[in-house]
């Protein structure tokens, strides 16, 4: 029954044999087409609100905004003219910029960004040297570079968070202001307090890949946030691989000792020892435990990428991040392939890195821009 | 009634203010609906939420140019309809057929659905309206239950497991559902959506 048929496709439930079937019943006459438009229109416009508070993506969306003024207000009277004053020239700025951003969206596309609570967006160029203010025209750290270092200020006492956003084939670092070290590989994006708050938690979001090395303060535990995983340690030097295209989040330990632990479900919790890589299925959600070595996890901070026993596919995935390019495979039997060995990134084109899998299984190559597609020998 | 809207109004005007309370408001009002919509195009949860998110960010920056309450599911959807277009149009839609004919069948046909949909027209805010009221209205456990397994993908049994009724209880839901939907819609649906609501 094509009723059935058409539920089942609008569902995402119809088999790909069925999907067949309801095309083919689309296009017996333009009025079932004309049905199918008008029925599909209802049906995407028509998504009931869901019950359930997405408290986490609101947090996402809030530390990208401006703080509101109210926090402001809190300070002494003499402040008050100032602020007024900073205030109604910030949206200035923010209209300038955001109008900037669209024009430019496409050379810019390249570049480090950093998105601070204001709203305002900065370019990194890695050539220049430059003083980061906050909102209120404090100088509040320095880039340098391919690095970003905060200073603390102990006087400010709101949290204010920025964001790094790396582009693909490219790697920054930032030191924060508690002395925390962070490298950010490619296609990462990190959300930070411009300042720890002394009161609080020191508390980041992580997107994407980076290794840690945290500065130790027993009182206040430094956390980051990895989609449904928390991270939670005292002072140590780990990594954490987070992408949204991967099915998996994972954390190795260099020294130190972490805890993760599912954020909706506290309990389901795992303790890390130096050497233990753990893994975390985002579909089974639960966590796997294995040894490794901690360097093969970290060298992308050396420019190096290092693999064991990866298949080919897992292997193109970070390839596709270093040199900000796709791959398409069409050889199956390559993908499962697994490899050992060490790449220096930074000394060779891809096209040389692909020449090295093709000595040890040949296959054939287009690359037509940015699109790599892999064929059969 | 009136009260609720009057409510909505002067979150509207905080909300145009900078206000970050009535932001959240109307982000939990619309947020799951907008990654919903943009699910239905391009078939990947995380690709939808980041768009919605995109679509919200975007929103916010751009709140003085709103006009009227409505105006903010308008931008919405028209802000991830243009960026939904984009995905598909630069094939960062991931393949779900092996037959390519079918995907790019799928693919034209999600693209003409996409670029017929007007946002600002009264005849969508009317729809929408009375689409979201008729669901709002549900009581909350047929709501609850109509969501599952209309948004979810959810099998009577998944469903049943979850909220600890029996089955039978869920396919009753369900159907009042359908038939309290049916009533309010039927003058707006062509017959192949009610014959389609009514099985």
């Amino acid at each position: 029954m094509i009723h059935d048929l058409l539920y089942k496709y609008l569902n995402n439930e119809a088999s790909e044999e069925e999907v067949l079937q309801v095309f083919d019943w689309i296009e017996k006459s333009d009025k079932n087409k004309a049905d199918f438009i008008q029925l599909k229109k209802l049906w995407v416009l028509s998504v009931p609100n869901s019950n359930a508070k997405n408290l986490y993506d609101w947090n996402l969306i809030k530390a990208q905004i401006p703080l509101p003024k109210k926090k402001f207000y809190s300070k002494t009277l003499k402040y008050v003219a100032t602020i007024a004053i900073v205030f109604a020239s910030l949206g200035y700025l923010t209209n300038v910029y955001f109008k900037a951003d669209k024009k430019e969206s496409i050379e810019l596309k390249d570049y480090v960004v950093l998105e601070k609570s204001s709203g305002k967006i900065e370019y990194i160029s890695e050539k220049s040297n430059k003083n980061i203010k906050d909102s209120l025209g404090n100088i509040i750290g320095k880039q340098t570079n391919k690095e970003l270092v905060y200073y603390k200020n102990s006087a400010i006492k709101t949290v204010t968070y920025n964001t790094i956003k790396v582009p693909f084939s490219k790697t920054f670092k930032v030191v924060l202001s508690d002395g925390t070290t962070v490298h950010l590989n490619s296609g990462t994006t990190f959300t930070y307090p411009e300042q720890f708050n002394v009161a609080n938690t020191r508390k980041v979001i992580l997107k994407g890949e980076a290794y840690f090395e945290v500065f130790k303060d027993k009182n206040n535990p430094f956390i980051v946030e990895a989609n449904d995983v928390n991270i939670e340690v005292l002072g140590t030097t780990f990594n954490v691989s987070n992408y949204e295209d991967d099915n998996f989040i994972n954390c190795v330990l260099t020294e130190g000792s972490v805890r993760l632990s599912e954020k909706e479900n506290q309990e389901n919790s795992i303790i890390l020892k130096p050497n233990d890589k753990v893994t975390w299925q985002k579909n089974a959600r639960n966590f796997t435990l294995e040894q490794v070595k901690p360097y093969n996890y970290a060298a992308w901070i050396n420019g190096e990428l290092v693999f064991n026993k990866e298949s080919f596919n897992n292997i193109a995935k970070k390839i596709e991040r270093y040199y900000d390019v796709k791959i398409v495979n069409k050889y199956p039997f390559l993908g499962s392939q697994e490899f050992t060995g060490t790449i220096k990134i930074k000394e060779k084109d891809v096209e040389t890195i692909l020449d090295l899998f093709k000595l040890d299984t040949p296959f054939k190559y287009t690359k037509n821009n940015s699109i790599i597609e892999i064929y059969n020998p | 009634m009136k009260n609720i809207e009057n409510e909505e109004l002067k979150k509207f005007v905080l909300f145009k203010k900078g206000n970050e309370a009535a932001f959240e408001y109307f982000f939990y009002k619309f947020y799951s609906t907008i990654v919903g919509f943009c699910v239905q195009f391009i078939y990947d949860e995380n690709e939808a939420k980041c768009t919605a998110q995109e679509a919200f960010l975007n929103l916010w920056k751009q709140r003085e140019k709103i006009e009227t309450v409505n105006g903010i599911s308008s931008f919405l959807y028209t802000y991830s309809k243009s960026k939904c277009l984009n995905i598909i149009r630069h094939k960062r839609v991931k393949q779900k057929y092996t037959n390519h004919i079918l995907s790019e069948k799928e693919k034209l046909l999600n693209l003409e659905i996409l670029q017929s949909l007007e946002f600002d027209s009264l005849t969508f805010t009317e729809l929408e309206t009375l689409i979201f009221s008729s669901i709002d209205e549900l009581p909350e456990k047929t709501k609850e239950i109509f969501r599952k397994k209309r948004f979810e993908n959810k099998k009577n049994k998944e469903i049943a497991d979850e909220m600890n009724i029996s089955i039978k209880t869920v396919e009753a839901h369900f159907s009042s559902a359908i038939n309290v939907l049916k009533k309010k819609l039927s003058a707006y649906l062509p017959a192949i959506l009610l014959y389609f609501i009514l099985n």
